[in-house]
This record gives structure tokens, sequence and C-alpha cells, in this order.
């Protein structure tokens, strides 16, 4: 397979094995800014002299006790993979984009401060919130930074405006900022963003892994490994894409070819030991030992029959040797000399004599392999015609016993003979159908393919009325639901439904409608059965492979493609495709029985098939409908921002697209955000779209780059304006106000 | 005093651990001269009772006991956090307000240029760059409005454009074979499908 990649084993993700304790401390030059990227999901710091920050971790934190040892932890960023206790506490600072967790907050600057070695009161700090953040947030944000740590001063700034002015400094362009959770286009006209006309709506890079999580499970809800948000997101950020035109990629996706093509096979981690497997000579050994010890009991039982059959004729030829006494014997002597030998008399000694003599020649004739049944002739009834009255009491009892064996035996027979008569009228039919096929060829094939197409819809017939009777207000279902009615109120003359359907024609003769008079009749009892009889179904089935069968050996025009397998497969090969990249690797199954699990088969089963999600996914951020939102895609958002601009500025605007934030990195956004928003712009005007390759640092490197220029000058909060104003005048008069908007 | 002592010897003990999984790194001797921080959390005294070797590697990125000097000492958080919906009906409140203060503030400009009320010069030079200097511009009016574009049909279990809706399940459908998988679905998985495009059945 050409597009099957693997999924990383470990896709968490590893802290980098500096810790707190050992963060080795930049020689900086006395009051250089510390930059913090403070994103929903990442956080990334550094100080303002460095290139890209050292710092970018998961934004989340957890502090908790430690159960076994009682100590108290603190532990951030992706540290928190290492533990379990402190993966399940773990929070996020951010709610939505802005911060609400100020205790989570501060132990992030705490960490920060700690990775940087801080030792003194921090220099002034350079911080990203969000686009048009609220003032209390960032009132509570001076407030931690200003009381808890004695900051001198503050800026905020909005990460996509940092972001633009990385690349294109102090110019005009749109910003198309797609993060975690929202996606914002700001218009920039020299430098500056105008926030009156900016627009956001809260689709972004969690809301799309969420929503392809859940296309996957719902697409594999028996996938034996858990998919996790961590691994969603590595599938979005790696395979997903944009389609230039998504109305003409589905269309395409129709034919499964071109489905199959846009297939991107992904192979979960999975182990392929079998279970306790055992192999095939160890198999066969077992086996072997299993017919061993059968032998060895068969022999020894045969031994034992020996035995006896020796010991029996032992005793006989004694009794014999016993009852030749009797004529050189009185009686009298000869009956003692038997009760010496045990017998109650000589009776007793006879009857023993004929049994020991019956088992001898049974175990005589099963030792020759005869067949004790079919070698009986037909026994006699002697007394069973014979009338009572000439019967002693003695004989009437043998009578009635015979009578018992004669009914057991006639009956043994009859059954014997419909037997026969069936495989001869089995044989018969065989015969005239082989008459019929070398004779009449034409009218047999004919009749054959009648037969087979009957029991097709008959099939088809039955599989819609169960798929009917599921639904309790379905045409079916109701008729169903009269006739048991009907049934039940048979026996009462005078019930409501005597004049309604089946019996309406029977009227005259209201006591006895005449039902099951007819064999048709009785269909009603299988009609309103409703449970699966799948032993019917099986047989049906079998008797419609065997007449498939048939039609392939003797039909020139019915072809293997013909077959009701091959061509359910024909007719589910876009959902096959869709599903499992080709053919349904669990066809055959149920043949195969559930312990065949191969490797090959549990590698199979660790397999996720993307192909129209990659692009569905994406697509939101276009078509919000398709994630079921009213909100405006990102062309009719530009739209919107567009509207209250002059055509000189509009184009001014649209000359510079700029591509960013951490949702911006999917494959092809650039090409289609060009395609979608060029029948907006207007005739004449420049039009480019720009994306830098990692669009997850612009930002950060934006704020350093402010932050070391000479723009960074103005924009500031200090200490002193915080002591003095508070956070409410600071807020009324504008003075957060960043240097990069208007 | 006695308390100071153990956390000394917790840390020192701590530190040690550390130089020696990295002694090449002169800082850690460093941190044991530092005196701790005085924590206002009350925890810390169990803590360092029985200071114990971490026996994990999360213990190594630990720093509930790093000293901070960078922090004030008597900075104490006891504020309660406000969730997201109270952070947005503070927003809302001052939105209503601030739309209050611009409408009163241009009723005012017009009256006194009508000549109706009589303002001071100042005033009047006051209320005319008002517009500018009140920001309207907040967290809900950047919200984008909803689309007027029709919603795209597709198909729920594929994604292909969808030519029918069943109309048992609610689930659009693109072809006949779709059709055969949603006569197969349970009712919590139409719902599920349903949830994509938040078209589920809602009990409230």
């Amino acid at each position: 397979m050409t597009n099957l990649f693997a999924l990383p084993e470990q896709l968490k993700v590893i802290p980098d094995g500096s810790d707190i304790v050992n963060s080795v401390k930049r020689q900086v030059a006395p009051n250089t800014p510390i930059v913090i990227d403070n994103g929903t999901t990442q956080l990334r710091a550094d100080y303002a002299d460095a290139q890209s920050p050292s710092l970018v971790v998961r934004n989340e934190g957890s502090r908790y006790k430690e159960r076994r040892t009682n100590r108290n932890m603190m532990v951030y960023g992706d540290a928190l993979e290492l533990d379990s206790a402190s993966k399940t506490q773990s929070k996020i600072p951010h709610e939505q984009g802005i911060v609400t967790s100020w205790d989570m907050m501060e132990h992030a600057l705490d960490w920060t401060f700690l990775r940087l070695g801080l030792e003194t009161t921090p220099p002034p700090i350079v911080m990203s919130e969000p686009l048009c953040n609220p003032p209390y947030p960032r009132s509570q944000m001076s407030e931690l930074l200003f009381e808890a740590y004695s900051t001198p001063k503050v800026s905020y700034g909005v990460d996509s405006l940092y972001s633009f002015y990385n690349s294109h400094h102090m110019s005009d362009g749109l910003i198309i900022n797609t993060s975690a959770n929202t996606t914002s286009v700001v218009p920039v006209l020299d430098g500056r963003g105008i926030f009156s006309t900016c627009k956001r709506v809260s689709w972004g890079g969690i809301q799309a892994t969420d929503l392809l999580l859940r296309l996957i499970q719902l697409k594999y809800p028996a996938f034996p490994a858990k998919v996790t948000p961590i691994q969603a997101n590595h599938l979005l950020t790696n395979y997903c894409t944009y389609a230039d035109d998504y109305s003409e990629f589905i269309k395409s996706m129709e034919d499964p070819d071109q489905l199959k093509k846009a297939d991107c096979v992904i192979q979960f981690p999975y182990n392929a030991t079998i279970p306790e497997g055992k192999s095939a000579e160890e198999l066969e050994r077992q086996a072997e030992k299993k017919r061993e010890a059968g032998r060895r009991l068969q022999e020894q039982a045969a031994k034992t029959r020996v035995e006896k059959l020796v010991s029996k004729e032992a005793e006989v030829k004694w009794m014999e040797q016993l009852r030749e006494k009797k004529n050189t014997l009185d009686p009298k002597a000869y009956l003692r000399k038997v009760q010496e030998e045990g017998f109650d008399d000589e009776k007793d000694l006879e009857n023993f004599y004929k049994q020991t003599l019956k088992t001898l020649r049974k175990a005589r004739e099963r030792d020759l392999g005869v067949d004790e049944a079919a070698e009986k002739e037909e026994p006699k009834f002697t007394l069973v015609d014979i009338p009572d009255v000439q019967l002693n009491e003695e004989e009437l009892k043998e009578k009635k016993r015979q009578k018992l064996l004669k009914a057991g035996y006639d009956a043994r027979m009859r059954a014997k003979e419909e037997k026969e008569a069936e495989a001869n009228k089995i044989a018969e039919k065989a015969r005239q159908d082989a008459y019929e096929k070398e004779h009449y060829f034409d009218r047999w094939l004919q009749k054959l393919r009648d037969d087979y197409n009957q029991a097709v819809s008959r099939q088809k017939d039955k599989e819609r009325m169960k798929y009917a009777l599921a639904d309790r207000k379905s045409a079916a279902a109701q008729n169903r639901m009269r006739n048991i009615a009907d049934l039940a109120n048979e026996g009462k003359a005078e019930g409501p439904s005597q004049k309604r359907g089946r019996k309406r024609k029977d009227e005259k003769d209201a006591d006895d409608d005449n039902f099951g008079a007819k064999d048709s009749d009785w269909k009603i009892y299988k009609d309103i059965k409703n449970e699966n009889d799948s032993e019917d179904e099986e047989e049906e089935a079998a008797q419609l492979d065997e007449l498939e069968a048939k039609l392939l050996e003797n039909d020139a025009q019915f072809t293997l493609q013909d077959t009701r397998q091959s061509k359910l497969k024909a007719q589910r090969r876009l959902l096959n495709t869709f599903y499992y990249g080709g053919d349904d690797p669990y066809d055959n199954e149920e043949e195969e029985g559930e312990h065949a699990e191969t490797p090959e088969q549990i590698k199979l089963s660790h397999q996720l098939h993307l192909n129209i999600e990659r692009c569905r996914v994406p697509e939101v951020l276009f078509q919000p409908s398709i994630a079921g939102s009213d909100k405006a895609g990102l062309v009719e958002m530009v739209n919107h921002v567009l509207k209250s601009f002059s055509d000189h500025d509009k184009s001014r605007l649209l000359g510079n697209v700029h591509l960013t934030g951490g949702y911006a990195g999917i494959s092809n956004f650039d090409n289609k955000v060009y395609k979608a928003l060029s029948p907006i712009v207007p005739v004449g005007s420049a039009f480019k779209v720009t994306r830098t390759p990692d669009p997850r640092y612009d930002a950060w490197k934006g704020m350093a780059k402010w932050a070391r220029a000479s723009e960074g000058v103005e924009g500031w909060v200090t200490k002193e304006m915080w002591d003095e104003e508070g956070p409410d005048r600071l807020e009324a008069r504008g003075a957060y106000r960043h240097a990069l908007t208007w | 005093m006695l308390l100071y002592f153990t956390i000394l010897a917790h840390h020192i003990f701590f530190s040690l651990i550390v130089y020696r999984l990295d002694s090449h790194d002169p800082r850690s001797y460093k941190k044991e001269q530092m005196p701790p921080r005085k924590k206002p959390r009350q925890s810390s005294a169990s803590t360092s009772s029985t200071p114990q070797p971490p026996d994990k590697v999360v213990d190594y990125y630990n720093f509930y006991d790093a000293p901070r000097p960078f922090k004030n000492p008597q900075w104490h958080n006891n504020k309660r956090n406000k969730i997201f919906k109270q952070v947005m009906a503070i927003e809302r409140e001052r939105e209503r307000s601030a739309l209050e203060a611009f409408k009163s503030a241009k009723q005012r400009l017009a009256d006194a240029r009508n000549g109706e009320v009589e303002v001071s010069a100042e005033e009047l030079q006051q209320l005319e760059q008002l517009p500018e200097s009140l920001n309207l511009t907040n967290w809900f009016t950047i919200e984008c409005p909803p689309s007027l574009l029709p919603p795209a049909k597709l198909c729920d279990i594929t994604g292909l454009a969808a030519n029918y809706t069943d109309p048992r399940t609610r689930l659009r459908y693109n072809s006949l074979q779709v059709y055969d998988v949603i006569k197969t679905l349970q009712p919590s998985s139409v719902q599920q499908l349903l949830a994509i495009r938040r078209s589920e059945t809602v009990l409230r």
C-alpha cells in the first residue's frame, strides 16, 4: 500500500530533561524584557534577545498532593505526562480563549520565571492576549504581574498583530489568524490593527480535532485501540488538507478509484502475538496423542472382552458338565449337586445356562461385526391373533408383551419404508431433472433461471418485510397486529373483528369460517411470528447457493459477476473503499470462525482509513454548516471586514493577506484561501496570500522583535501608573491600548 | 525555628540529589545557599517533616518547594476565580453602560448644537471628541454574524453530497448503499451522527 503511515508509538510530548533546578541561566543584558506568548494550548516564553523561544510547552499545569509520600506537587507543561496523578488533575488557565483560572496562571508564571533562572524581580514583560480581551481578565493579569511579581512595566498585545509585525513590519494587510479556539480576521493599515472592523468565529484547532475524533469514532465504532485527542490532533495536522473546491472534491470521491487514491491508511501500534497460540506441529502432536490414547483404550476393551468370553465359555462348559450329570445321577442327588454348586434348583440352572449362552452368542456376533438388528428376521408374534378366551393367564401376559413389541416393530418398519420412499422420490426427481436437462435443455434452463429469480426476490421481500416490521407504525407491522387480534378473537363469535378482513368472505357461515381448509391459511401463523427464524433463512440461503452453483455450471450467461456475493461487493464497493480502502477484510470472517485471528488481521484491524474526512474537517472553516454551525465561513467573514473600507483600502488590505496561528499549518491552506477569496477581490485590486513556514512561533518572534525595536517604546503600563490609577482608570483612559493598534 | 531547619535540610537534601545527577551545573550549589521562600501555604510543614528522595521521574519536575526570589513574599491570592460566563456577564454590562454613555453624550451634543442647553466651550470640545475616545469595540461586537449562505447538505455517514434524507432517522445520505448502512444503525449512533451537525434530539 503506497499511502500507509504509521502512527508514532509515543505521541506524548516528553519534557526535554531540563528541570527547574538545572535550568541554565542565559546571560542577558539588564532590563531585557521577558516575552510570553500565552496561548490557549501552548505557552512560549523567553527573553526578548532570543531568536526563537526556548520555553515551548503545553499551557497546562497541575497542583496536587502525592498520595503515598504526602508531598505537595506542582508540575507545569509537558512534564504532566510523566505521572498519572498529575495528568488527571491538570488544569488549563484558559477558558474559550481568555484566562479565567488565575491560580493556574500564577503557576505558569512561576514556572516560566524559574525556568528562565530569574533571581530578582522580573524585567519588563511583553504578554500576548486574545483579540478584544475584556478588561476584567486584563486587570487580573496586571494585578498578578504588578502585585505578585513587582514587574516594573507590562505591555499587552494581540498575537496575530505581532505575527504580522514579524513578517511585514509596519505595512498594510489582512490577517487571518486561525488558532486553537478561534479564527479571526483583522485588517491592518500602516502596521496598526483596526479592531472596530475585525471579526471572529469560534472555530479552531481544538474544535477541528474534536470533530475529527468524533468522525473516527463513528466510522470505526469497534476500533480496538483508543484514539486520544493528541493522536487525533496529530492526524489533523499531518494528514488533513484543504480541498481547493470542496463540492468538486466530494463529487470526485463518489468514484471508488478516486476515493482509493485519496485514502490515507494510519497504522496504529498493535501487539501481533496471538495469545496462547499453538503451532501446527504442536496441534498435530496433540491430535496424535489423542488418537494413541483412543487406540490403547480400544485395545484394552477388546482384551477384557476376550477375557470375558473365555470365562463365559468356561462357565458354559462347566454347566454343561453339570447338566450331563442329570442323566447319570438320580433326581434327588442331582438336585443336591445343583444346589451345592450354588443354584436354587434345576430350573434356575437352566435359566442361567440359557442366558449365558445368549450373551456368549451376542458377544461372538459382535466380534465378527454382524449387525444383529439387520440379521434379525421378523419376530414371530404367535399369540397376537388368538382370542383371549382361548388363552390361560400366562399366555395372556405373553400376548400383551407381544402386542407391544409388535407395535414398536411395525412403527420401525413404517419409518423405514417412508425413508426409502423419500430417497426414491429424490432419486426420481434427479433422474427427471437429468432427463429434462438432456432432452429439453432450454426449457430446463429457463425453469432454473425462474427458480433462481423467484428465490432471490423472495429473499428480498423477506428482508424488506423484516425492515418494515422493525418500525411499529409501518403498514406491515399494523397488519400483523390486526392479524394477531383476529386470531385471538377466533373463539368469540361476536368479536368485532368478525366483520373485518379475512372473514368477510365466509360471513354466511359465521360459526365455521373454514379456516385451515386450505394449506395457505396456516401461513398466517408464520407471518405473525416475529422472531428471526435464522434456520429458515439459512436453509433458503443454502438453496440459493445451490441454484447459483447450477446456473454457474450450465448457463453461459450467468458468470461469476452475477452471483449475489459479487453483486453485493460491487454494490458496496464505494463504502468498502470508504471504510477499508478496498475490499472488506471481514467479509469471510464467519467462515473462518472467531479464533482465526492472524497477525495480518490484527494489523488490519488497527488501521484507520482517512479519505473524505481529510478534507471534510478542515472545510468547516469555510462552510461551518458542515459542523452544524450557523456562523459565517471565512469568505463571508472577510467580506464583512472588507465592506467598511474604500476600494483603495480594500486593495491595500487584499494585497497582503497574512495567514497565521497554530491551526494555519494545515497543508494547502494558502492555496485554498487564495482560491476562495479570488471571487470577492475587486477587479484590478492587488491580491496576495502568504503564510510563514511555521506559523506557531510567529507571534512570539514578533513580540520579541517589537520589544527590541524602537516601536517598543510606547504601549507600556508601568507599576507607578498601576499604583496611582488602579485598574479601572487605566482601562477607562485606554492606557492598555497597544502601539500596534489604532 | 525548628521548622526553618527542617525546610533547609530538605532543600539541601533535594539539591544534593540533583547535584549528583548533574554535577556539571555549578548553579545547583548556589541554590542551597538561598533562603527558602516564605510561603503562605500551611501545608509545607507536613511535607518537610519526612523528606524522601524522589522516586518518580515527575518529582524532578516538581517546583512546589523551589525558592521564588522573584516573587513578592507578601503576595497571597485569595480571590476566587470568575468562570468564563461571569467574565462575559461583566463584559456585557460594560458594553451596555458604554453604549448608554455614548447615546447620552450624543444627545447632549445635539442639544448643545441646537442651543437647547448651554454648555461651556470646553465641554463642547469634549463632547465632539467623544465618539473617538469611547471604545465601543468589545468581545461581542467582533463576533461574526450568522451566515447568509444556504447550508451544505452532506451525507452524514460519508461526507459526500447528500441527495436524500431518511425520514425515519432524519439522516442525510448519498446513495442506496449508504441507506443500507443507516438501516443497521442503533438509535444512539444515529443521534451521535446527527450531533456532528448539531441536529440531534435534545431532551430538556
